[in-house]
C-alpha cells in the first residue's frame, strides 16, 4: 500500500455515540414517540459541537506530508489533461518544494485551495513548459516562468483568482505589468505579451 | 545612541528560503522571487545583514562572511536556501522611484545573535509589483548556501 492509499477516517459528529444508545421499537402511543424523540435528542450533536472535532495540532512535517498527498490526489482528478511524463515531473517538483528539510518553519503549508487554483490554471493555459514553483509567506503557491530576462510570476490565490506580474522586452522596450485576475481571463490578459515566450517548450522549437 | 544608516555603496544580504528562490522547471535556481522581500503580518521592517560589517577583504569575502554570520544566528538556514545580495543605494532608489515613493531607511540595528543585523524601515507593504522589480533588479544577486564553505 502506498502512502497515498492511507485514509484517515474522521467519524461524522452526528453519528458519534449513536451506537451506544439503542432505540427501542416504536410504540404507537404519543408517550412512546416522545421517548424516542428525547433519545434522539440525546444522540444529536449539541450546538457547541456542531462542527468537526478539533484536530490535534499537527507538526510541520505532518502538515507538509498531508498537503503533498492532497495535492497529488487532486491532480489525479485532472490526470487526463496531463501527459504522464509531465505529471510525474510536476510531482517531483512538488516533492522538492514541500521537502520538510528546506521548508521555512514560519510558513504555513500551502492550502488545497491555492493548489486547486494552480492546477486549474495549468489545465486552462496548458503550458508546454512547466513553471518553477515557489510559495509566499502566507502559503500561496507561486508559478514562475523565466525566459532569459523575461519573467512571468503567478501567485495562485484561493477560489480561482491569480495575482500575476511580468516583465518583458517587447519591440526593444522593457515593459512591466501586474494585476489580479479571475483565472478564466488569464490567457486573455496575457495575450498582448506573447506568453509563448514562457509557455512554449524551447526544446521542441525546431532549429531555424 | 545615534541612528546608524548604512552608506549607499554598501550591501545588504537577506536570507531566502528554498520556496522563495526563483527556479526553472528542473529546480535550477535562477534568482529570487519578489515574495522573498514580503513582510509577514506583524513585521515592521525587513531584516537583512550588513555585509561590510562582517569583515572580508573584497566583495565576495564580505558576502561569504555575512552568510556565515547568518548561519551562526538563531535563524534556521537550510541546505538549499540562498542569500540575496543588494546594494543599499540602489534598493532605496528603486523604492523611491515607485509611484508610491517609498522612503526606505536602512539602519544598522545589531541583535544579540547577529551584530550586523540591519532593519529596512519604511519597507513597501502590499506592493507586490515593486517587490518583483526589486528581485529582478536591485536585489537580484543570489548566493546559494551550499556554495559558501563553512
Amino acid at each position: 500500500m502506498t502512502a497515498l492509499q492511507v485514509h484517515r477516517i474522521r467519524p461524522d459528529p452526528s453519528k458519534i455515540g449513536a451506537g451506544l444508545i439503542a432505540l427501542p421499537s416504536y410504540g404507537s402511543s404519543s408517550f412512546s414517540k416522545d421517548i424516542v424523540r428525547r433519545l434522539e435528542g440525546l444522540v444529536a450533536p449539541t450546538p457547541t459541537f456542531s462542527g468537526r472535532r478539533p484536530a490535534p495540532s499537527k507538526g510541520l512535517d505532518e502538515q507538509l506530508y498531508d498537503a503533498l498527498a492532497a495535492f497529488k490526489i487532486r491532480t489525479a482528478f485532472v490526470a487526463m489533461h496531463m501527459d504522464r511524463e509531465w505529471r510525474s515531473r510536476l510531482f517531483a517538483q512538488l516533492d522538492s518544494l514541500l521537502a520538510v528539510g528546506d521548508w521555512d518553519v514560519d510558513d504555513p503549508a500551502p492550502s488545497l485551495d491555492t493548489y486547486s487554483t494552480f492546477l486549474r490554471m495549468l489545465t486552462l493555459v496548458r503550458p508546454q513548459r512547466r513553471p518553477g514553483l515557489g510559495a509566499t509567506v502566507d502559503g500561496h503557491l507561486i508559478a514562475a516562468w523565466t525566459s532569459v530576462n523575461d519573467r512571468l510570476t503567478i501567485e495562485c490565490l484561493p477560489k480561482d483568482i491569480v495575482r500575476w506580474r511580468l516583465s518583458a522586452t517587447i519591440e526593444g522596450e522593457r515593459e512591466h505589468a501586474a494585476a489580479e485576475t479571475p483565472l478564466q481571463r488569464l490567457s486573455k490578459v496575457l495575450e498582448p505579451y506573447d506568453p509563448g515566450r514562457w509557455f512554449d517548450n524551447a526544446d521542441s522549437v525546431p532549429a531555424a | 545612541m545615534p541612528i546608524a544608516y548604512l552608506p549607499p555603496e554598501d550591501h545588504v544580504v537577506r536570507y531566502v528560503p528554498w520556496s522563495r528562490l526563483r527556479k526553472d522547471e528542473n529546480d535550477n535556481v535562477l534568482g529570487v522571487l519578489g515574495a522573498a522581500f514580503k513582510l509577514r503580518d506583524g513585521e515592521d521592517y525587513l531584516s537583512a545583514t550588513w555585509a561590510e560589517c562582517c569583515g572580508g577583504s573584497d566583495h565576495q569575502a564580505r558576502i561569504e562572511a555575512a552568510v556565515r554570520t547568518v548561519r551562526a544566528s538563531n535563524l534556521k538556514v537550510t541546505t538549499r536556501s540562498g542569500f540575496a545580495v543588494g546594494n543599499v543605494g540602489r534598493v532605496k532608489e528603486v523604492c523611491l522611484a515607485d509611484k508610491e515613493k517609498h522612503k526606505v531607511r536602512v539602519i544598522h540595528e545589531p541583535e544579540p545573535d547577529n551584530k550586523a543585523h540591519t532593519a529596512l524601515r519604511g519597507w513597501p507593504r502590499n506592493n507586490d509589483p515593486l517587490l518583483e522589480l526589486i528581485a529582478e533588479d536591485s536585489w537580484s544577486e543570489v548566493v546559494l548556501n551550499q556554495n559558501v564553505p563553512p
